[in-house]
């Protein structure tokens, strides 16, 4: 024989022989199902558990639900829940159009600056703007009242936070507009611009124009962008739990926190019930929004696009200072008004003596919870930073780059598990834990919210993953491969590199959001697994606002010192990446 | 013959008095006078002192390499740029007096553009966008149906009033947009490079239908493109621009047959440069010149230079391809009036043969040969140029 070899392989004789593509996603769906699914499931299951304790054993009967329809305030928080999202709504929702178009599509000066300050206002937490806005709006204590009365413009406090439209103004002030404005504003900058000029050409004014032709063909993306919203719907907590609580506004996230932490005994039952009604209504959303963000839209960017600024005139520089002050309320305003909160005696109080006082640092640095919150936050930030963009960019290889059976679902699933707000995630895998036997020696420690904080923000990163994916083309990945290189050192010798922009900004990205994470992490962590963001809403809503705007500062010291770390690395943070 | 154009050298049309507010001549479509523009952070002007008229009927194109302020010009006119300087007249209207800081917006000027990328609103169907002209100048609601319905008609869209436009091909989407820019029957029609997206085979047909349009129409135009065969083929006149500069402006045959400078010499189609010497000249300007390398073969050609050229100067004679035919040398002597080479490559792309020819004393000649009669690679070939009809030039460039 001339010794040649031939590569064979052996057919069984009988069975099934999986292929390796069907095992990796069988094990993916199997993970990612398990710690998505299994905790709505125990949720639903839970729901009809009428054990007063946790660890009772289980008893099935229809009483929460029974007790959970007559218990109005389930209802109530619910309808609040819509009506704050509405009510923010139908504010962000247009003047985040306006401002996109006057960032996107003029001549304001400064936009890149401008757009630069919305994504700070992005990266800012809630928290932070809610407490900072606290220190200006409360009846008693905040500084516009204040010198409304000292300056004779009122005899009463004109404004109160602690209210709906105080609520809704956080929220205003919080994220609403910026994330809107972040994702519009690239998408009114990439129009081709001789859509505008064909119909001015054709004797259409300026405002004709942009009434019929630039937002009839913005439609698509403006659909897009509000559906990306309606996630958000079910998921604000922390604006809720510091203002709406003390005047009893509950909405469906602050509630359920309340039954299970400051009932005595717990509710369980309700809260399992009212997040299984929200559960149902989510199911109802998600269907219509992949449909309606998978639809193909019309506007399409030619090879010859044309790019071009519309000219304000006389009003771009008007333009540029109401622009400012927006971006001023959402940023500097609230950072500002926290850093005057740490250094007073008591926040609002100009009477005592002595007014500024190092006296709040002191005792944050001194209380073992805060370096332990540092501790947990640091390291929650720093795993999900390493960890998570690996593994989004992982499952976005799957999805884009194989064949394999099961990919629809997968997607689904990541794009399902973005709908669900923290404060569910954070009860299933509540009960995930306590409920099952090797899983509750975990309870406690910090591996539970680790495994919260890495999935978060995995439909974001994902899909900026595939994005770089398909941008790419399969002929980088092809050369690799013929050239005798497998799947392994192909990924690390080529993808990560070329993806290392993407994966640096999804680790800043993960890191901000881990590092300023609440409504997730908090049913889940124990005093000894504290975040600085818990820590905060803590003070907060105990009144404490001198000690929760310090700790806030902190947090915002370390997520934008990353952020702008990164930018200043050459990272091209936020007005580049799309 | 046709008549000498404006060149850069001679005194070109003087600019309309800006204080007149009517051009007086209502033959006269559109006049540009002394347009400028320099774009903010540019340190050239994109467009210098540029005058140009386009009479009622006639087809005036801009033609030019990437960057020559053609463009430029057409977005001047309907009024997507604002000129530094200049004035623009349409018809007997000034919609720009940069002098009285007079310039009408784009919606106000009443000419019909269509776009390079056609622009055809997506979210819109044939008809909607097409009736978008007649509703922003408000055309009374009894004439808009009918209209529609010419022009759709006219362009050869008719019956598909109702389809979305994202269903469109690309001819299909072209003749839509030319119907939104006729259907209020304009004084000029704008046409921003509206063939480039076409396929070559598309491309051929729709200029002849626009050009048969044109003429049904007699609608005066101002066309842009980059490609020479366009602008040749649908103009009657052609300008020629380099760096916002006219280079020469004329009939089409004339850029060909006599250009004004080195640059139109080599934009327009392809020049063979023949080293040679001035025998003689006489009063018309005709040259005798001698190839080198070749005494017996004398040409004549007609000097462009402003300068002039002197008996015993060495020159380059300005050959089209067309003009030389090639033939086997069929002997070692070479015959009276022939120039002799050797045949390097021999390149077959369709219609005819195209042959690198190496002259001795000559850089290397690209020579069109016909399919019929090949010629082999390595083989020696005789050159006859036509007697007449070339130019002379001083240097290369």
């Amino acid at each position: 024989m001339l010794g040649l070899k031939t590569a064979t392989r052996s057919i069984p004789a009988v069975g099934f022989v999986p292929r390796t593509g069907n095992v990796v996603m069988a094990l993916i769906l199997g993970v990612l199902g398990f710690y998505i699914l299994y905790p709505i499931v125990l949720i639903f299951i839970n729901s009809f558990n009428v054990a007063t304790l946790a660890s009772d054993p289980p008893r099935y009967s229809f009483d929460n639900w029974r007790s959970a329809f007559r218990e109005p305030l389930i209802f109530e928080a619910v309808g609040n829940t819509f009506l704050i999202y509405v009510l923010y709504t139908a504010v962000s929702f247009p003047a985040a159009v306006v401002i996109a178009w006057v960032l996107g599509r003029t001549n304001v000066p400064g936009a890149h600056w401008l757009e630069f300050g919305f994504w700070v206002s992005y990266l800012l937490p809630s928290l932070t703007t809610t407490i900072g806005w606290i220190l200006l709006l409360h009846p008693q204590i905040g500084l516009l009242n204040d010198a409304a009365l000292r300056l004779g413009f009122a005899r009463e406090p004109i404004f109160n936070i602690y209210s709906v439209p105080g609520i809704v103004w956080a929220h205003l002030v919080g994220n609403a507009i910026s994330i809107k404005v972040m994702l519009l504003t690239p998408a009114f900058r990439n129009m081709d611009l001789a859509y505008e000029e064909a119909a001015r050409v054709s004797g259409a004014s300026k405002l004709y124009t942009f009434l019929r032709i630039t937002i009839p063909m913005m439609t698509p993306v403006l659909v897009i962008v509000f559906m990306l919203n309606l996630v958000r719907l079910f998921q604000s907590f922390e604006t809720e739990q510091l203002l709406g609580t003390p005047f009893g506004f509950f909405v469906f996230s602050t509630l359920i926190y309340r039954l299970i932490r400051f009932t005595e005994p717990a509710q369980y039952g309700h809260a399992t019930a009212l997040a299984s009604i929200t559960l149902a209504l989510i199911a109802l959303i998600i269907p219509l929004q992949r449909w309606l963000t998978q639809r193909r839209h019309f506007i399409t960017v030619g090879a010859r696009l044309k790019t071009g600024l519309i000219d304000l005139g006389m009003a771009r520089w008007p333009v540029f200072y109401a622009v400012t002050f927006v971006v001023l309320l959402l940023t500097l305003v609230p950072v500002l008004m926290l850093v005057l909160g740490t250094f007073m005696t008591r926040a609002g109080f100009w009477e005592v003596t002595p007014v500024f006082t190092l006296g709040n640092w002191s005792r944050l640095f001194t209380d073992n919870l805060f370096w332990i919150g540092m501790q947990t936050t640091l390291l929650l930030a720093t795993t999900s930073a390493l960890a998570s963009p690996l593994l989004f960019s992982i499952l976005a290889y799957v999805l884009v780059r194989t064949s394999w059976k099961g990919r629809a679902a997968l997607d689904a699933l990541i794009w399902s598990s973005a709908a669900l707000p923290g404060i569910l995630s954070g009860l299933g895998l509540l009960w995930m834990f306590l409920g099952t036997p090797f899983l509750r020696p975990l309870y406690g420690t910090i591996v539970p919210l680790v495994v919260v904080v890495m999935l978060s923000g995995k439909l974001l990163g994902v899909q900026l993953s595939k994005a770089v994916f398909l941008q790419m083309g399969a002929e980088l990945e092809e050369s690799a491969r013929v050239s005798g290189a497998g799947w392994l050192r192909t990924y690390y010798r080529v993808w990560l590199p070329l993806m290392m922009p993407t994966l640096a900004l999804l680790a800043t990205i993960n890191f901000v959001g881990a590092a300023s994470a609440a409504s997730t992490v908090i049913l889940l962590a124990t005093k000894n697994t504290m975040t600085l963001s818990i820590l905060a809403l803590a003070f907060g809503t105990e009144g404490d606002l001198e000690v929760a705007s310090a700790i806030s500062l902190v947090v915002v010291v370390l997520t934008l010192g990353v952020a702008l770390a990164a930018r200043w690395l050459g990272l091209k943070i936020g007005l580049h990446h799309q | 013959m046709p008549e000498r154009s404006s060149t850069i050298d001679e005194p070109r049309v003087p600019a309309p008095d800006p204080g007149i507010e009517s051009a007086g001549n209502a033959k006269v479509a559109m006049r540009l006078g002394g347009l400028w523009k320099t774009y903010p952070g540019g340190t050239q002007p994109a467009v210098k002192d540029l005058s140009l008229e386009v009479n009622d009927g006639e087809v005036v194109t801009l033609l030019g390499p990437s960057g020559c302020g053609k463009s430029t010009t057409l977005r001047m006119v309907a009024g997507l740029e604002v000129p530094d300087e200049g004035n623009i007249f349409l018809r007997d209207r000034a919609v720009v007096v940069t002098s009285r800081r007079l310039c009408l917006p784009p919606d106000k000027r009443n000419v019909g553009m269509v776009f390079q990328s056609y622009a055809i609103w997506p979210h819109m169907t044939v008809e909607e966008n097409v009736i978008f002209p007649l509703k922003s100048r408000r055309f009374p609601r009894r004439e808009i149906g009918d209209r529609v319905r010419r022009v759709l008609e006219l362009v050869g869209m008719a019956g598909l009033e109702k389809r979305p436009a994202p269903l469109l091909s690309g001819g299909q989407q072209q003749r839509v947009a030319l119907a939104r820019a006729l259907v209020t029957e304009p004084q000029l029609l704008l046409l921003d490079e509206p063939f480039s997206n076409l396929d070559a085979k598309l491309r051929e047909h729709m200029r002849l239908e626009v050009r048969l349009l044109q003429k049904r129409l007699n609608i005066a135009v101002l066309f842009v493109t980059h490609d020479q065969v366009e602008a040749l083929s649908m103009s009657n006149r052609v300008a020629l621009m380099n760096y916002g500069v006219v280079q020469q402006q004329g009939h089409p045959r004339l850029l060909y047959e006599e250009p004004a400078n080195e640059f139109v010499r080599d934009f327009i189609g392809r020049t063979l440069l023949f080293m040679g010497r001035v025998q003689s000249s006489n009063p018309s300007g005709q040259i005798a010149i001698a190839v080198q390398g070749a005494p017996d073969c004398v040409v004549f050609g007609r000097n462009y230079n402003p300068g002039g050229i002197k008996s015993g100067e060495s020159v380059y004679i300005g050959v089209r391809p067309e003009d030389v035919q090639i033939r086997p040398a069929l002997e070692s002597q070479v015959p009276p009036g022939m120039v002799v080479g050797t045949v390097r490559t021999a390149l077959f792309i369709g219609e005819r043969i195209e042959y690198q020819v190496e002259v001795a004393g000559q850089r290397p000649m690209m020579i069109y040969g016909e399919r019929h009669s090949p010629v082999e690679e390595g083989s020696k070939v005789w050159l006859k140029l036509r007697p007449d009809g070339h130019s002379a030039w001083s240097s290369v460039w």
